[in-house]
């Protein structure tokens, strides 16, 4: 009687142990799984905070062209880049009558780098006199850091510059993206606050 | 005594039943969310809005010649009078040659640097196979048999009432798929 009781027990006792090893594989698998998806939406995220900066660049009133009352969403004014970029410069940014205007723009931008790149036509140098490289590059915007997972994506616009022909000639160029992973936690920085 | 084993079975055959039901149905959910498509939002941006704005892009550009694009795919259309630039062997280039090769140019070092299959065509009055120039791909499959929900469409007025259509799909590469 002592016997059967005792295998009883045992029998009891493996049943449970079964059932928790079940129940333990079939929390890992689901952690794994979860993992997985978390991650898939992470970088699903990741990509649409990614568009929504490219987006909030292309169409940046600041730097599209304007005729009057109209403005060009699709184009770029050379001279407004180069007015924006000379204040966003990294040196300017520690003086107090600049980082305002630097801080303006982190909550769009976060922790991102836009610099338009002109294409067409090679070797002439668009504006400033000549001295600009065949292949030249404005950077608007810079808080990137160097390690982080970046994702490059690119707006082409068309880019007139008022120093050349009057502003008649119109280039190709591409407004080149580069949103990093870091901009998801950096996503809650300070409120926008005027320049 | 039978009747209580055969009770004891009976309840047995449930609890499986029950474990397997579970099973199932945990199975079912699994497959149900790994089959659902991940959405690739920068894909499905790209694809939808830069073919439109690289098209636009490409017809405002003025060439060194001084004529717009717009205005040497007109002529190319019509009687393809313009000269405008040289080649390398320094002979002229007429507005289509001009046209065909400064796009191709200009396509290679965005798209294509970029990683994009893409596809240029130049047509009139909105029938495709009344091409204006060589279609113009940097594969040769470009984005054949890839579905792309809106490439970028740019209509041109021409002359006598002609309409011109520079059509441009842009395509991600089959190895990026992945990104």
């Amino acid at each position: 009687m002592k016997k059967k009781a005792q295998i009883q027990m045992m029998e009891t006792v493996m049943v449970l142990v079964v059932f928790f090893f079940i129940i333990g594989i079939g929390l890992v698998f689901f952690g794994k799984f979860q993992q997985g998806a978390i991650k898939q939406s992470q970088t699903e995220m990741f990509e649409k905070r990614a568009v929504d900066i490219a987006l909030k660049a292309a169409y940046l009133p600041e730097l599209a062209c304007s005729h009057g009352q109209d403005i060009d969403y699709n184009c770029v004014d050379l001279g407004k880049v180069l007015a924006f970029s000379a204040n966003m410069d990294k040196q300017k940014r520690k003086d107090p009558a600049y980082s305002g205007f630097f801080q303006f723009y982190t909550s769009d931008f976060t922790t991102s780098r836009i610099v338009l790149r002109i294409i067409y036509p090679k070797g002439q140098p668009p504006g400033q006199n000549g001295d600009i490289s065949p292949y030249p590059v404005f950077t608007i915007y810079d808080n990137a850091p160097e390690m982080a997972k970046k994702m490059k994506s690119f707006v082409p616009v068309t880019v007139i510059d008022p120093l050349r022909t009057k502003g008649k000639d119109k280039l190709f160029g591409v407004l080149e993206i580069e949103a990093t992973q870091a901009l998801l936690e950096n996503a809650a920085l300070q409120p926008k606050t005027g320049p | 005594m039978i009747k209580l084993k055969t009770k004891k079975s009976q309840m047995e055959i449930m609890g499986i039943a029950f474990v397997v039901i579970l099973a199932v149905i945990g199975l079912m959910f699994m497959i149900k969310v790994s089959l659902n498509p991940s959405k690739k939002v920068q894909q499905e941006y790209e694809q939808s809005q830069m073919g439109q704005n690289m098209a636009a892009a490409l017809v405002k550009t003025t060439a060194e010649c001084g004529y717009d694009m717009s205005e040497l795919i007109e002529d190319c259309a019509g009687m393809d009078q313009l000269v405008c630039g040289q080649d390398d062997n320094g002979n002229d280039m007429g507005s289509c040659s001009f046209v065909s090769a400064k796009f191709n140019d200009i396509l290679a070092d965005t798209a294509g640097i970029y990683g994009y299959d893409y596809e240029l065509s130049i047509y009139r009055n909105n029938d495709e196979t009344d091409e204006v120039m060589q279609k113009l791909v940097n594969t040769p499959e470009g984005c054949a048999g890839k579905k792309i929900k809106n490439p970028g469409i740019y209509p041109l007025p021409a002359y006598s009432g002609m309409m011109i259509t520079v059509k441009l799909k842009i395509c991600t590469k089959a190895t990026n798929l992945g990104k």
